[in-house]
């Protein structure tokens, strides 16, 4: 007997995102709503002058600075939003679990927990493809009204959300997200969705309290060992590897392990 | 099909068993009726059965499978329609496109005749329905499912009275000889006519699993007469028009109609009386 379907996976995605579309469409709508504000405040403050200042030398100098400024701003806007993300996914992920009438319906389903498991993944995976495509949106959103109110997109039209930068101008305040996309992105997804199917019930707010807790306390051992940078650049993504598996390993076993009531502190240990 | 052995289940570590070494067996072609006191485990054991909950030792096997292994092979041959169930904001129809795809024998016809059964129509969207409604769709869709195992937590609750007349001609209806129905309730009265077989359990104990016909083959429900010795009764309750009890039946008596509600006071009231009567009309046979 095969114990994997991709087709039943499919399905239970689909019946996921149709059933609970409603609950979806407001995750992302903040999440459009907030990106779309950074946007138009960010083209408020600094708009088309970039532009206008492209052959200043002395204008562009000054407007690196404030690139830069803008920069680490919109960086630690996208940071909060990416956690915010992870949160509405976590809370995408336990939903079906989130009470005893849900957690009945969902694990009668004729399929396997693999399947299961694997639906509530691709949930996750939706989530993550949506939080791109409302970034793009949102962008295309500021630049059409940049267009209209100041007859070009300005410097929202030229940036990458991969590489925050504005190759207009050359600064060097450039912010590469990549091993927090990779690494920290895997480990924070794998021990959000841990959380989620440990707590089931307001699984975000244990799971981010959890999280620090555990930060604060590995950033203390850090600190105290003296690392060189490099070093301690190699344990974290060492150590953010091996978390990320076990937190999907343990997270399928109590997952796997979800009745209807169980103590499940007991039935972890066990 | 449903074989459940030496179960034993609790909630907590430290809390008292809900079943302590539980044993039933359950065949398919009946509708059993499953009763007990509140909290004695009803809706336990039905979670047990589809795998919901698992045991903590013993074993509970559908078709020869642990169900605690939630195949999709045993899931998709059972359902079960809980007393409080969520249905998601969208219409049947999307609903039935999304769930039916799960069960192989999903029959459209069924549902259909169930629908027209309840006065229902098909185009409806579950947040628009009250909750008896919603009950109506639900079941519908359960009966629709065709599946050999439907199981049903208190059914009647929340329905109306015409209601319930209806549901009765739609389960009666959705019968065949290689399904099993398990109805939990208290409301005995909205289903003593569908079942077939009667399984009463309390404080961790199965009291009776027999057929309908063998019960009245061996007591006898009527009003008590003037010439009843008040003493061989089995147990007597007071009604209008005089006192209504529970005889042990003679031979030469007719069949009297089952009356749960006197057969399930008379079991917790008189055990042993009544054990004596089973055990001893079997060993006769």
């Amino acid at each position: 007997m095969t114990n994997f379907s991709f087709s039943s996976t499919i399905y239970l995605i689909k019946y996921d995102l149709i059933t609970r579309h409603s609950k979806h469409i407001q995750s992302l709508m903040i999440l459009f709503f907030i990106f779309l504000g950074v946007f138009l405040l960010f083209m408020h403050k600094f708009g088309t002058i970039t532009y206008a200042a492209k052959n200043n030398m002395t204008a562009l100098k000054y407007l690196s600075i404030q690139q830069n400024f803008m920069d680490d701003l919109l960086g630690m806007t996208i940071l909060i939003l990416v956690i915010y993300n992870i949160a509405a996914i976590s809370d995408a992920f336990s939903d079906p679990l989130g009470s005893k009438s849900r957690r009945l319906s969902f694990f009668l389903m004729p399929a396997t927990n693999l399947e299961r498991f694997f639906s509530r993944i691709g949930i996750y995976v939706f989530y993550i493809i949506a939080f791109f495509a409302v970034f793009l949106i949102a962008r295309a959103f500021s630049m059409i009204f940049l267009l209209f109110l100041k007859g070009d997109p300005g410097v929202i039209g030229s940036w990458n959300f991969v590489m925050m930068h504005n190759p207009n101008i050359n600064v060097s305040g450039m912010i590469y997200p990549r091993s927090f996309f990779l690494l920290t992105g895997l480990c924070a997804f794998s021990f959000y969705l841990f959380g989620a199917a440990f707590w089931q019930k307001h699984a975000v707010i244990k799971t981010t309290i959890c999280a620090f807790i555990y930060l604060f306390i590995l950033l203390k051992i850090i600190d105290s060992i003296h690392l060189t940078d490099k070093t301690e650049e190699l344990v974290l993504n060492i150590h953010s590897g091996i978390l990320s598996l076990i937190c999907l390993i343990e997270g399928y076993r109590v997952f796997v392990g979800t009745q209807l009531t169980r103590p499940r502190i007991l039935k972890l240990i066990k | 099909m449903i074989d459940i052995q030496h179960l034993t289940y609790r909630y907590g570590k430290k809390k008292a068993p809900v079943f302590e070494n539980f044993s039933l067996g359950l065949e398919s072609g009946n509708i059993y009726g499953l009763l007990g006191k509140n909290g004695t485990g009803k809706s336990t054991l039905l979670y047990l059965i589809t795998g919901l909950l698992f045991p903590e030792s013993g074993n509970v096997l559908y078709n020869g499978m642990d169900t605690f292994r939630r195949l999709p092979s045993s899931l998709e041959e059972m359902f079960l329609l809980p007393e409080e169930f969520e249905l998601p904001n969208i219409s049947l129809k999307n609903y039935v496109k999304l769930n039916a795809p799960f069960y192989p024998r999903f029959s459209h016809e069924i549902l259909s005749s169930c629908l027209s059964d309840f006065e229902m129509d098909e185009n409806i969207r579950f947040g628009e329905l009250s909750m008896g409604q919603q009950k109506k769709a639900y079941m519908s869709f359960a009966l629709a499912t065709n599946t050999q195992l439907l199981i049903m937590d208190e059914p009647s609750n929340g329905l109306d009275i015409p209601s319930k007349s209806q549901f009765r001609k739609v389960v009666a209806s959705g019968m065949t000889d290689d399904k099993t129905i398990i109805i939990s309730t208290h409301q005995v009265r909205d289903v003593d006519t569908l079942l077939d077989h009667i399984v009463i359990i309390d404080g961790t104990q199965l009291l009776l699993n027999r057929s309908v016909e063998d019960i009245c083959s061996h007591l006898s429900f009527r009003l008590c007469s003037e010439n009843d010795d008040s003493a061989k009764a089995l147990y007597i309750q007071p009604a209008l028009g005089g006192n209504f009890g529970v005889f042990v039946k003679k031979d030469t008596e007719e069949e009297t109609k089952l009356d749960l509600e006197l057969l399930f006071n008379a079991l917790l009231t008189n055990r042993e009386p009544m054990f004596q009567v089973f055990n001893h009309k079997s060993t006769e046979k």
